[in-house]
């Protein structure tokens, strides 16, 4: 059984198709790429799957669950984290507080538990308190903990974005764009720590544009106009015509 | 036919009303609160005109209704501008505009009963029903207004300008639109509709400090019922609430009469929050 | 970084403290009606706050508090509800009355909720006027009155029957306080604080962002619903407008002059501005026993000008919202924030100086 399982996903804003026909999958403990040029669709595929969208018609599963229909907290829920595109922050938080705030789930307190401060509730803070130091410190945001999220250079922001999304825990993390717009130190940093996931028992779906993140790939989905063109290894997408024509734009 | 000849008049009173509410709406995405407080200065600029300074009313109309374009100008300026992206300062000053104008209405009528002079006197007889000039007069100058800001909207450069801002207001700005001076028109032009409104509305009902609140309600009723973007939606929305009041009012006693048709779209606003003609409904 | 915690704790336990004991040294009606205003308006600024942290404004606050002082008044009117019972359904009423205003345009961008509320607020007032069981356009009357039902207690206290009224309702008022303070400072108000920061981002880290918004507008609604109903039997008539537009406006302005950037600002904004609006009133009723012949002709001036008042307020607002971002509360940081910024562009200044020569 694959964790995450597309079939004949398909989206359609009014009568532009932005994704037809879609089989994907991915499987438990890879780190696997969404490749494609500009437009491709790869952002709305990731919202088709965290419901932030609904598909036109099509069947998402995840780890055996027909998601398809779930709305964007519910899949979060179930252990699909994400990090944005353009990368919103809880911008008047700390970099501590952005991170902590993503501990809503797990551990999860319920509301009167909450409210009145009980055993449970005071055990989980703790936790989370530790917990998330350990992420801050995993990313390398240990330093900037305490500076309001909005105050931070871009670099740093996408890193606290991938944080919080690690922060909740999940089995399954959708990065979007994760390099995008970084300084070339950053990149190699954010690129082991991706790979790093791995040792965590976390699986990674990667949408991105710098082709460094080849290396760190177990397999690689090619997507052009909202189909597939390809899938398989890094190296056979290196080598394969049709990705090589629309992708590098046959200059390759 | 009486019932329906006073449902067009309020009906394209209150599509008067709203269409400055619903400009801001859709181009800014934010509210103008005291829009209905600026339908009441107009109301009372022209009483006050014509009363105290004994200027002929349609004058006084016209003089109020510019007055009001430019208090748009001002508000467009001290406010939208600045706080575009901060609804919590734009209610500020709106509910101090709003208090201000509310007070100072308090004050002036007092326990007055105050009826701006009637615009036209007399009956004209039509399919053998006599109806009052005042009510045709309202209507037809009404409707033409309408078809004037109708034709702006869709046949001018300013309408274009206000449709692409609408769309997106950083690519209008891109494409050479000047974004600031297209809201000021809009503003201008909603707020002086919403003045005319006033002056009819004044002479038709009477002054009073709660006209702009009742005003406002109706509004909020048109433009959320008739959804985000859509102009078309505005006047449907508008006859419908002119129908529904009228025949209320004629069936119903007392508050009931006010009360009936707000329940009706109390019921139609829980099943439909976001209207039923806008571009996202 | 503890020590700002402390100060506000402590800033609120005197607060506390001035609120139990003033009402009892100043032993006269017109001090405590006074107090009772302000008490309640601290309630309704508070209240709305809430709803301001999951980033919506409320438009309907006014509305929300007649509908707990109609539902408690009617109820005690035609059923012979008891007061102690009366009041909480009051508060129930609102809360499910809030719910359901608040589902629909909950799930939608704020603008929504602001216009939705706007228009539910006045509507259910107009439904009340229109209504002929809740007194229509006379309003309700004859509210069996609260100094009668705590007649008793106020015996065995000494305590004289406005005072007794004062006591519970500053309780319930405080109740009220205590939930929302709590609410704010656990991980709920982070919650919320996180949803009007970003939906999007909160819907992805597991937030239901309805159920919050909706947990947040149930608790206002609650706390106006609770406040209304007491208020209702204390005033014994209530008339629906008295819980229109106006009042809600009211609320806002306090919540906005006080500041919503802290738990304490819409405390401050609702003495400071309730004060302002209360104090023609007070000095008149005082001046009737006062033997000071300029304290009583100014008692009469202020009187005789009070209707000028909302100018003042409204001045006020205006004066918040284009110099003082914070509100009363946050001037200290407005000022720390403007120093900060001035230092910045004269060393700016000075380093161009420096550069260019």
């Amino acid at each position: 059984m694959h964790l995450l399982e597309t079939s004949g996903l398909t989206k359609r804003f009014g009568g532009l198709t932005v994704m037809h026909d879609l089989d994907f999958h991915i499987d438990e403990g890879e780190i696997k790429g969404f490749l494609g040029p500009n437009g491709a669709g790869k952002s709305t595929f990731f919202n088709l799957i965290t419901g932030v969208l609904m598909p036109t018609s099509g069947h998402i599963f995840y780890a055996g669950n027909e998601i398809t229909k779930a709305k964007p907290h519910q899949v979060a829920k179930m252990g699909i984290g994400r990090t944005f595109q353009l990368n919103p922050l809880f911008g008047d938080f700390t970099v501590f507080e952005n991170v902590t705030a993503a501990y809503h789930l797990r551990p999860h307190s319920t509301v009167p538990q909450v409210f009145f401060n009980s055993k449970v509730y005071k055990e989980n803070e703790k936790y989370i308190a530790e917990s998330a130091d350990e992420v801050l410190e995993f990313l390398g945001l240990t330093h900037v903990r305490n500076e309001l999220a909005k105050n931070l250079p871009h670099g740093y922001q996408k890193i606290l974005g991938v944080a919080r999304a690690l922060a909740t825990k999940p089995k399954l993390l959708l990065l979007d764009e994760p390099l995008g717009g970084m300084n070339p130190e950053e990149i190699d940093f954010s690129i082991k720590a991706i790979s790093k996931m791995r040792d965590k028992g976390i699986t990674v779906l990667v949408v991105e544009h710098n082709m460094q993140i080849l290396d760190i790939l177990d397999s690689v989905t090619v997507i052009s106009f909202g189909e597939k063109i390809f899938e398989g290894t890094p190296e056979g997408m290196r080598q394969d015509p049709t990705v090589i024509s629309t992708y590098f734009g046959g200059t390759v | 036919m009486q019932i329906v000849i006073n449902a067009l008049v309020l009906g394209i009173m209150y599509i008067l009303a709203a269409l400055g509410f619903a400009f801001i709406f859709n181009m800014l995405g934010t509210i103008n609160l005291g829009h209905g407080a600026l339908y009441m200065v107009g109301a009372y600029l022209c009483y006050y005109l014509c009363a105290a300074a004994g200027i002929n009313n349609w004058i006084a109309m016209i003089i109020s209704a510019a007055v009001l374009a430019v208090v748009g100008l001002l508000l467009e300026r001290v406010m939208f501008r600045l706080f575009l992206d901060n609804f919590d300062r734009i209610v500020m000053i709106s509910v101090g505009i709003i208090t201000i104008c509310q007070t100072i209405a308090n004050l002036l009528t007092g326990s007055k009963a105050l009826v701006i002079p009637s615009y036209a006197n007399g009956l004209t007889t039509i399919f053998g029903m006599s109806i009052s000039n005042e009510r045709l007069v309202t209507f037809g100058v009404g409707l033409l207004l309408l078809l004037a800001t109708l034709y702006v909207v869709n046949y001018t450069a300013l309408g274009r300008q206000m449709e692409a801002v609408a769309q997106d207001r950083l690519g209008a700005a891109l494409q050479g639109i000047n974004t600031n001076r297209v809201s000021a028109a809009v503003c201008a032009i909603g707020v002086g509709l919403a003045a005319v409104a006033g002056c009819f509305m004044g002479a038709y009902l009477g002054l009073s400090s709660s006209m702009g609140d009742t005003m406002n309600l109706r509004i909020l009723m048109l433009v959320m019922l008739a959804g985000a973007g859509s102009m078309n939606g505005i006047i449907i929305t508008g006859t419908v609430m002119g129908f529904l009041d009228a025949i209320c009012q004629m069936a119903f006693a007392g508050n009931a009469g006010s009360a009936v048709p707000i329940i009706i779209i109390v019921i139609l606003l829980l099943i439909k929050p976001k209207g039923f003609f806008g571009h996202d409904a | 970084m503890k020590q700002p915690v402390l100060k506000g704790k402590l800033s609120l336990l005197i607060l506390c403290v001035l609120f139990f004991v003033l009402p009892l040294a100043l032993n006269s009606r017109s001090w405590v009606d006074l107090f009772i205003t302000i008490v309640v308006n601290m309630v309704g600024a508070v209240a709305l706050r809430l709803i301001v942290i999951s980033g919506n404004l409320s438009f309907a606050q006014g509305a929300f508090m007649g509908v707990g002082a109609y539902t408690a008044g009617m109820l005690a009117v035609y059923l012979n509800v008891p007061i102690w019972l009366s009041i909480p359904a009051g508060a129930i009423m609102a809360t499910i009355v809030g719910l359901i205003t608040g589902w629909p345009f909950a799930r939608l961008k704020s603008v929504y909720f602001s216009m939705g509320t706007m228009f539910m607020g006045q509507a259910l007032m107009l439904m009340i006027s229109a209504w002929p069981l809740a007194g229509g356009a006379l309003g309700l009357q004859r509210i069996p009155s609260l100094t009668s039902a705590l007649s008793g207690v106020a015996d065995v206290l000494h305590l004289k029957g406005y005072q007794a009224c004062y006591y519970l309702i500053f309780l319930l008022a405080l109740f009220c306080l205590v939930i929302m303070y709590r609410m704010e400072h656990c991980r709920i108000g982070t919650t919320l604080r996180a949803l009007a920061q970003s939906e999007e981002v909160a819907a992805s880290i597991g937030v239901n962002p309805t159920f919050y918004r909706l947990l947040a507008v149930g608790t206002s609604c609650f706390c106006m619903g609770l406040i209304g109903g007491v208020q209702s039997h204390y005033l014994t008539t209530i008339s629906y407008s008295s819980y229109g537009m106006n009042t809600t406006l009211w609320i806002i302005m306090y919540m906005m002059i006080g500041g919503t950037g802290k738990f304490v600002g819409p405390l401050y904004g609702a003495i400071v501005i309730s004060i302002v609006q209360g104090i023609a009133n007070l000095l008149t009723s005082l001046s009737g026993s006062s033997n000071n012949e300029s304290f009583v002709a100014f008692a009469h001036w202020l009187g005789a000008n009070s209707a000028y008042t909302p100018f003042l307020t409204a001045a006020v607002l205006l004066v918040v919202a284009y110099l003082l971002p914070g509100g009363l509360v946050g001037i200290p940081d407005t000022i720390r924030a403007n120093r900060a910024r001035r230092a910045e562009k004269k060393e700016a200044a000075e380093i161009a100086k420096g550069g260019s020569k």
